[in-house]
């Protein structure tokens, strides 16, 4: 196991060096386009000379590689730079807005589990019932929404007609408030979740109908083995299996996708920070995001990568990687 | 452990029963009489001994519901529906009831009537005139994206594939890096650098779905590849061309065509998202994301505003992914070979059961089968 | 003569509305041994599958019943048949180890399908599976309960699936193609196994396969299937030696033969 672990990391090197080297291309790609918005943001009247200067001034008219290294170099050492729209230091900026996003991943699997497992199992078992039509109906039409179309029919019910839920929220100390408001995580919950839950729930029906079908449960069944225990203890532990690597890529999703969610909801996460420095072209901002982001993506799947080789005999006992 | 039954009498008996029990039999299903029935000899249906037929009584019937198959309806359906739906994008500006650009401020924000039937936005403009335009910008763009996608991943899949080697480790590797990027997270920075506007979101979402393809291609060249019929086809004299394009294509083409159609639908929403973000279409061009974003702040008082294109992007999404899965249903090969229920026709097993004049099975010299319920135990 | 215990009668089996197997009837006695034969496709692992009512949500007896003792199979609960199941009527699997979860030892596994029926204690239930164990010529019992499914070879596999099998002792045995996923030198030791098991219990044992040596082996009585009819039905020396139908001489003709303990 240990030896796999360290096999594991070994190869993330490159797909880290990868990374890092795509992020800062773009970067490059930007060019002088990045040190105008620089300087627009700044308020400075904009002539050739001035955006020379500056881009001396920033190392811009270096060599590819040497800025490069020399990026990679700080990206080691915790600099990142700074933002060219608040000129504050990239790093902290970003540490700061990380909790929340963290907060609102961390309560959307937590409802997607809830909800899509019990309902892709019911869906499986009583296939071609009414149940199962509904079920899948309603996956269906969950899987069909646009993210932000769902999130703007949630506040117009909730928010605006009904007045149950707040707008906007504030989490985790932001403008002077301290309390976590956990009234405002509802909505950009629900939104997120019903996405995943549409798309967990076929899954979750499909690999149990799958594991009903091999010939381990009409083993079982021949045996006299009840349903429910056939059910939860044998084909359960597949879907759990199968449900790891669903979340580790669902998380990389949810990383992305929280961006448009966090933005509708001014919910003040990274994914918010993005798009945001995305539109006022902070580079250095934009980069420090990608970075992040794919570091946390790559970690996350090297976690799932050893839970399922931890919950999956077979492969734990047969020596090598399946 | 003797086996030995107790008194099987004759209360076991195929008496007079109700037929068609349903398949989900939930009762239970004991015998109803428990004594003997009328015509009955007191032995059970089995016994040897005297060299008894089975039970005079017809035999116990269970009627057994098969839904028929729909698939290839829907599919009809569907296709008729996407079809629809692309003749709108396509004779757009020739369909559109009103100018999609012409403003009217006098008229600005009315909610949905027999005129304006998705009402006007802000500036006057009539929603649905708007609507049916950005069907243009919204379906072709994300046709342009899939197919680029599809055609990119191929191509890199089935090279690497059939060359493999250190091109192979190369480009795999790369698609890796690709990979490691939670999607929309890059397609955003990539938009956000190159600017706005369709082809750059079109470019930044490609730039990023690209690995999916190449991988299924890959894996898919990989597995033909060691294919017997393969080895014959080389020693035939096949060049690599025919190899490739003959062989191996239409069998990669097959699954990535599914996986494509059922990308659709993401697609579409992924670029309508990007437009929402304002990153693809920029104003005053008509399209469905990017018109959700421009009326946002009118969703509490106008709500139509928002709604509509919402449903427009919706309903698209929901054909096209309608259309992806039944084509995938359908072009399942378990799906085809049980297509045995097809209504009146005749499988293969009945095919092979010789029948003789009146329509009984008979064996094949002729002589009664053992159908007629006339059997005898072997130890008899 | 005993009463059959197992009784078809005039079974017509059907998967989604198509007959796969239609009007057989034969009868089972103790200490009988049934060899069913058929090609590939005849429908004979249907008919067993029947009896055990394991058709799945697509198959169902269309017609006719089967009868143990007075229930009729198909008629019978769910519940009423998961009692029987594993207990008065057993299933020795073509690959016994693919019957098996993959991810739970084989002991694990025995203790709950033998607590489903009744309480027994795990140590109770370890100790009576090792003596079957052994019975059935397996050494090592102990290794074999603690191991996963995936590390026991084929014919240690048929082994453990005809000692669960007899764990719950059946009066009905039923097996499907037990040899036919073996080696030569194994199918032998397993045919030898199935007449020892007559010896040691009284069960009427069902045999489905396609190959006659196993059927000369073995089997008291014969019956020959074809496309889901029942082509012969007699003692297996009857039917051997005078086979009544073409079919059934070319299936004879067609078999290699094996060394069984009845030559």
């Amino acid at each position: 196991m240990a030896t796999f672990i360290a096999k594991r990391l070994l190869q993330l090197i490159p797909i880290l060096l990868g990374i890092t080297l795509l992020s800062f291309a773009l970067m490059y790609l930007a060019g002088g386009d990045a040190v105008t918005a620089l300087l627009e943001n700044q308020g400075v009247a904009v002539t050739q000379e001035i955006i020379d200067a500056k881009r001396h001034e920033l190392g811009l008219d270096q060599p590819f590689v040497v800025q490069y290294v020399r990026w990679l170099g700080g990206l080691l050492s915790g600099n990142m730079g700074t933002s060219y729209v608040s000129g504050k230091d990239v790093f902290a900026t970003f540490s700061s807005k990380l909790p929340a996003t963290f907060l609102l991943t961390f309560a959307s699997v937590l409802v997607t589990i809830l909800i899509s497992v019990p309902l892709g199992i019911l869906s499986a078992v009583r296939q071609n019932r009414f149940v199962d039509y509904a079920i899948r109906v309603l996956s269906f039409v969950g899987n069909s929404l646009p993210n932000f179309f769902v999130a703007l029919l949630l506040i117009l019910v909730f928010a605006v007609t009904l007045r149950w839920l707040p707008v906007v929220s504030s989490p985790i100390g932001s403008s002077g408030s301290t309390s976590i408001s956990l009234v405002g995580i509802v909505l950009p919950t629900a939104t997120l979740g019903i996405a995943m839950v549409s798309k967990y729930t076929r899954q979750i029906r499909a690999t149990v109908l799958d594991e009903l079908n091999k010939p381990y449960v009409a083993g079982a069944r021949a045996r006299g083995v009840s349903e429910r225990v056939i059910l939860f203890r044998h084909v359960l532990k597949s879907v759990m299996i199968m449900l790891v690597t669903l979340l580790a890529l669902s998380i990389g999703d949810l990383l992305g996708g929280t961006a448009i969610v966090e933005s509708i909801f001014m919910w003040d996460g990274v994914g918010k920070l993005a798009v945001d420095s995305i539109t006022m072209r902070d580079y250095p901002m934009i980069q420090a995001y990608v970075v992040w982001m794919a570091i946390a993506y790559v970690i996350v799947n090297l976690v799932a990568d050893i839970l399922y080789h931890w919950l999956d005999p077979r492969v734990r006992l047969g020596g090598d990687e399946a | 452990m003797t086996g030995v039954q107790t008194n099987k009498t004759a209360s076991s008996e195929p008496c007079e029963r109700m037929g068609g029990d349903e398949q989900e039999r939930t009762h239970a299903g004991r015998p109803a009489s428990s004594e003997p029935c009328e015509g009955q000899h007191g032995d059970e249906p089995t016994s040897p001994q005297s060299g008894r037929t089975a039970s005079p009584n017809p035999p116990t019937r269970r009627a057994q519901r098969v839904p028929a198959d729909r698939t290839r309806l829907k599919l009809a359906i569907l296709l008729v529906c996407a079809a629809a739906i692309l003749t709108v994008a396509v004779l757009a500006p020739l369909i559109r009831p009103c100018d999609p650009y012409a403003q009217d401020l006098g008229n600005a924000l009315l909610p949905p009537s027999s005129e304006h039937l998705a009402g006007t936005d802000r500036y006057g403009r009539d929603l649905f005139s708007r609507i049916i335009m950005g069907a243009q910008p919204s379906v072709f763009s994300t046709l342009a994206l899939v197919a680029l996608i599809a055609a990119t991943g191929i191509f890199v899949g089935v090279l690497c594939g059939w060359r493999g080697s250190k091109l192979d480790t190369v480009l795999m590797r790369t698609s890796d890096v690709f990979l490691a990027f939670p999607g929309l997270v890059f397609a955003l920075a990539i938009a956000g650098v190159l600017g706005g506007g369709m082809l750059n979101a079109v470019i930044a979402l490609a730039a990023i779905s690209w690995p999916k393809y190449a991988r299924i291609a890959r894996g898919l060249t990989l597995a033909q590849k060691s294919e017997p019929y393969m080895d014959a086809a080389r020693l035939a004299g096949c060049t690599t061309a025919q190899l490739i394009f003959v062989h191996i294509l239409p069998n990669v083409a097959g699954p990535l065509l599914v996986t494509a159609m059922l990308d659709i639908g993401t697609m579409m929403m992924e670029l309508s998202g990007l437009s929402f973000l304002g990153l693809g279409a920029k104003p005053p061009v008509a399209e469905w994301g990017s018109m959700m974003a421009e009326n946002r702040n009118l969703l509490q008082t106008s709500p139509w505003t928002v709604i509509a294109p919402g449903i427009a992007i919706f309903v698209t999404v929901m054909v096209f992914n309608l259309l992806g899965d039944t084509l995938r249903d359908w072009m399942d090969p378990a799906h085809r070979k049980n297509a045995v229920w097809r209504e009146g026709r005749v499988t293969e097993r009945e095919n092979t059961v010789p029948t003789g004049e009146s329509g009984n099975p008979r064996s094949e010299d002729g002589t009664p089968s053992l159908a007629n319920g006339v059997w005898k135990h072997p130890n008899q | 003569m005993p009463q059959p215990v197992l009784t078809y009668d005039r079974v017509e089996v059907s998967y989604r509305g198509v007959a796969i197997v239609r009007d057989v009837s034969f009868a089972v006695r103790p200490g009988e041994i049934l060899g069913i034969v058929g090609e590939s496709g005849s429908g004979k692992s249907t008919l067993i599958k029947a009896a055990m009512g394991q058709l799945g949500t697509d198959g169902l007896v269309t017609q006719g019943d089967i009868w143990y003792g007075d229930k009729s199979i198909p008629n019978l609960s769910p519940q009423a048949l998961r009692a029987l199941c594993g207990t008065d009527l057993a299933l020795v699997f073509q690959d016994c180890l693919a019957a098996l979860t993959p991810i739970r030892t084989v002991g694990d596994q025995i203790h709950e399908f033998m607590s489903a029926h009744r309480r027994i204690s795990r140590s109770e239930c370890d100790q009576h599976a090792a003596e079957l164990f052994s019975q059935l010529g397996l050494e090592n019992p102990q290794q074999v309960l603690a191991s996963y499914p995936f590390e026991l070879s084929g014919g240690m596999g048929q082994r453990v699936g005809i000692a669960i099998a007899l764990m719950g002792e059946p009066h009905v045995l039923l097996a499907d193609e037990p040899t036919s996923a073996l080696d030569v030198i194994t199918q032998t030791q397993v045919i030898e196994l199935f007449s020892h098991i007559r010896d040691l219990c009284d069960a009427a044992i069902v045999i489905v396969t396609h190959n006659m040596g196993v059927v000369r082996a073995l089997a008291d009585n014969v019956l020959v299937l074809r496309d889901g009819m029942v082509v012969e039905y007699g003692s297996t020396h009857a039917v051997l030696t005078h086979p009544a139908q073409a079919y059934t001489r070319q299936l004879i003709e067609a078999t290699p033969r094996l060394w069984g303990p009845e030559e």
